[in-house]
């Protein structure tokens, strides 16, 4: 099968497992995310991929050719990879041609400017052919970075993190370029990023790894945000509103109203709410839980709203509201829940304790 | 086109041919989008639906008869590829006029098949290998 497949891979650094059997299958054509904390091991699974460190258990297979085991290493140059890291790793003393050429020796001159010309024609780059990299900006190398990855028609392209460089307004663009570039290649493509949005934005599937090394779950972006399975995934896509309970007739009693679940009945459980999932509404019709504006701060497309529950004593809620909101201008609000945004877990008693003593530390 | 490949195989014969039923009715249902067949590939997600489930049920008395210490785990793995089933079924309802749920089934039907059932499949190969169930 054409593109990426691995599977069983474990890694060690010492006594540091940093990759826990994990496995993965990239069609031509296709990008996946793997989306983590740092120090998870995504960037070792991408460097194994790579060839840039040797495999200790499992396989590396790329369009049907092992490329990669225990007891056999095919060197990164004979892989057919291409690779973009964050910092776009163009040669300085080297033209904008010269770099994108540099991937592609053994081919006649003639041909290898022609294509690199293509390339660079492809990422909208053509007309800085003879320029040097420090006359670009840090958006324009990395269009350079990209052309020069698929020059040489890569079986698999690698990308580590590769628009962390770049300022917010310079990420959006590139990344949609990138995004159609490789579209248009038919390449597979592994990228990994510690961005859940960036995951999102560029993935046809993401897998989170979590920070026992183990891949906890893989699908759409859709389905990772809507359904999540784990409390990690959940709270890798930011902050969240968290209620416990015990789980009594399918449901959880929150103090903003009852969630459903499917855990069994008297399981000690938590309710994560997306801040997003809490509906702030100021219409005295709509039959939420009265909560009091604490603060409110404008993010530009939404706003992020703190409240407390009125006439209780419990921790500030987060709330995001997407439409103009002046928490000035109104003083009765109430909040309900939206269960899209509502998911429920078990309390795991040892990661319990471990997270109540380090809150007790802050 | 997907392809079952070497690579690919428990070298368990009951299992693999499951997997090589899965892989071909993928194969049947993309050539039904790109053919623009919707209703006949409606039908056709509703016989994967149901052999996919036929296939966990024999994968899961397998592991039991062979003693796999992580069947638990696995089972919970299908529990979770069921709800991505009931997404499939819906996507292809929808695909009669929708492109975008064309293209997602697709591709969601090749990264269910390829990555979460087989290559996790993998996961207990070499324990097969030396505790045959039968």
């Amino acid at each position: 099968m054409q593109g990426l497949h691995i599977f069983g891979l474990s890694h060690a650094y010492g006594r540091h497992r940093v990759l826990d059997n994990v496995g993965l299958m990239i069609p031509a054509g296709e990008l996946v995310c793997l989306l983590g904390p740092s120090g998870c091991g995504k960037s070792t699974l991408l460097r194994l991929s790579a060839g840039l460190e040797k495999v200790q258990e499992g396989s590396i297979v790329i369009d049907d050719t092992t490329v990669a085991t225990p007891d056999m290493h095919i060197n990164p140059e004979h892989r057919r990879i291409g690779l973009m890291f964050q910092d776009y790793a163009l040669f300085p003393h080297l033209s904008i041609i010269e770099n994108v050429t540099f991937g592609l020796l053994g081919m006649d001159a003639g041909k290898a400017r022609a294509r690199a010309m293509d390339m660079l024609d492809q990422v909208g780059m053509d007309a800085y052919a003879d320029a040097y990299p420090h006359m670009l900006s840090g958006g324009q190398q990395q269009r350079v970075a990209l052309a020069r990855a698929l020059a040489p028609k890569p079986k698999l392209l690698l990308l580590d993190e590769p628009f962390s460089g770049l300022d917010t307004n310079m990420r959006q663009t590139i990344r949609e370029e990138t995004l159609g570039v490789l579209k248009e290649s038919g390449v597979a493509t592994l990228m990994v990023t510690h961005d859940p949005e960036e995951a999102m934005f560029m993935a046809d599937r993401i897998k989170i790894i979590g920070a026992n090394g183990r891949i906890l779950q893989a699908g759409r972006p859709h389905e990772i945000y809507y359904h999540p399975h784990h409390e990690f995934v959940a709270k890798l896509f930011g902050m969240m509103n968290r209620f416990d309970g015990v789980v009594s007739g399918g449901r959880i009693d929150t103090p903003l109203g009852p969630v459903q679940t499917e855990l069994d009945d008297g399981v000690s459980a938590q309710v994560l709410i997306r801040p997003e999932g809490l509906i702030l509404e100021s219409d005295a019709m709509v039959k939420g839980v009265p909560v009091e504006v604490t603060s409110s701060h404008l993010l530009g497309h939404d706003n992020i709203v703190r409240a407390r529950i009125t006439d209780l004593d419990c921790k500030e809620l987060y709330i995001r509201v997407h439409h103009t909101f002046e928490a000035e201008l109104i003083s009765d609000f109430s909040v309900r829940i939206d269960p899209e945004y509502a998911f429920a877990f078990p309390i795991d008693a040892a990661a319990e304790k471990k997270r109540l003593v380090t809150e007790e530390r802050i | 086109m997907v392809e079952l490949t070497k690579t690919f195989e428990l070298d368990c014969d009951v299992l693999d041919q499951d997997h090589k039923q899965l892989v071909e009715m993928v194969n049947e249902i993309i050539a039904m989008l790109d053919n623009g067949e919707t209703g006949k590939c409606r039908d056709k997600v509703a016989e994967f639906a149901s052999f996919t489930k036929g296939h966990f049920g024999r994968e899961e008395n397998y592991l039991a008869k062979s003693g796999y210490p992580d069947i638990e785990k696995h089972r919970q793995h299908h529990r979770y590829l069921m709800e991505k089933i009931d997404h499939m079924v819906e996507f292809a309802s929808a695909a009669d006029d929708n492109e975008i749920a064309c293209e997602s089934l697709k591709k969601e039907l090749v990264f269910f098949v390829m990555d979460d059932v087989i290559t996790s499949d993998l996961d207990f190969k070499s324990y097969v290998s030396d505790n045959p169930a039968d």
